[in-house]
């Protein structure tokens, strides 16, 4: 039987100026765990930029005016941390966004393989209510 | 904050956070001194404790730009993301080997000079 230890449900406007409130959150919420195999701020610093970037991404998809919100969901179930930010926008094709080219100084493509690098497992769903990026770090 | 010492333009990140948000100001910033003719720049990232893509991405913006230019000479420094930094896989190494690649002047920690 699974078990949930928390369920978090963020909902921000779709404005960078928010990140930084994002990101906060997501390094209080790391520190807060028990984990046992990972430095705790190591983690809260990996999580804060995964969040940034992934909540950067949904801002910048969702083609939306101000009125537009992000919503993020960040959940503990089984020693799994899943971080989830939905959008409303055309959405993208994950698969299709190759590894930067470190011989190139480009100056773009580096937030999906930061997010990649960090977390466990990444997978992008279009559903009937948006698409939503789900992430999973595992913390045993 | 841009300011002058002793010949070099100095360009001092006064932001914890280099990310989305601002990091547009800042590639806009470097370009608008590169384009004024500025021959040595240091950006200092001091304060910044956070750097996201679109942060690294107005670094490598700049660094860019200064290449196309004869005898400028570009450095980052003051790279404070200690934080991490015991960790082999953590962002900082991942940042700080990006900047290898990219051959940067990359200067661990003291002031800029």
């Amino acid at each position: 039987m699974s078990e949930t230890i928390l369920n978090l449900d963020i909902v921000v406007p779709n404005q960078t100026r928010y990140l930084r409130v994002v990101g906060n959150i997501a390094e209080q919420i790391a520190k807060e765990l028990d984990t046992r195999n990972c430095d705790q701020d190591t983690l809260a610093y990996h999580l804060n930029l995964v969040l940034t970037e992934a909540v950067a991404n949904a801002i910048q998809y969702s083609g939306g005016g101000a009125k537009e919100t992000v919503r993020i969901c960040l959940s503990i179930e089984n020693n799994d941390l899943w971080v989830r930010v939905y959008d409303h926008g055309q959405g993208f094709d994950l698969a299709a966004v190759p590894t930067p080219d470190f011989d190139d100084v480009s100056e773009r493509g580096r937030g999906i393989f930061f997010i990649r690098s960090l977390m466990d497992s990444v997978e992008y769903h279009r559903t009937d209510s948006g698409n939503v990026l789900e992430m999973r770090k595992k913390l045993t | 904050m841009t300011d002058m010492q002793n010949g070099r333009t100095v360009v001092s990140v006064r932001e914890e956070r280099l990310e989305a948000h601002n990091s547009n100001e800042l590639k806009d910033l470097i370009h608008k001194i590169l384009e004024d003719g500025a021959h040595n720049l240091i950006v200092d990232l001091g304060q910044v404790q956070f750097i996201d893509s679109s942060g690294l991405g107005a670094l490598l913006s700049g660094y860019k730009n200064a290449n196309l230019r004869a005898h400028l000479r570009w450095r980052v420094c003051s790279l404070a993301l200690s934080r991490c930094s015991n960790s082999p896989g953590c962002t900082a190494y991942s940042i700080s080997t990006l900047a290898c690649r990219t051959r940067w002047a990359v200067k661990a920690e003291g002031p800029a000079g």
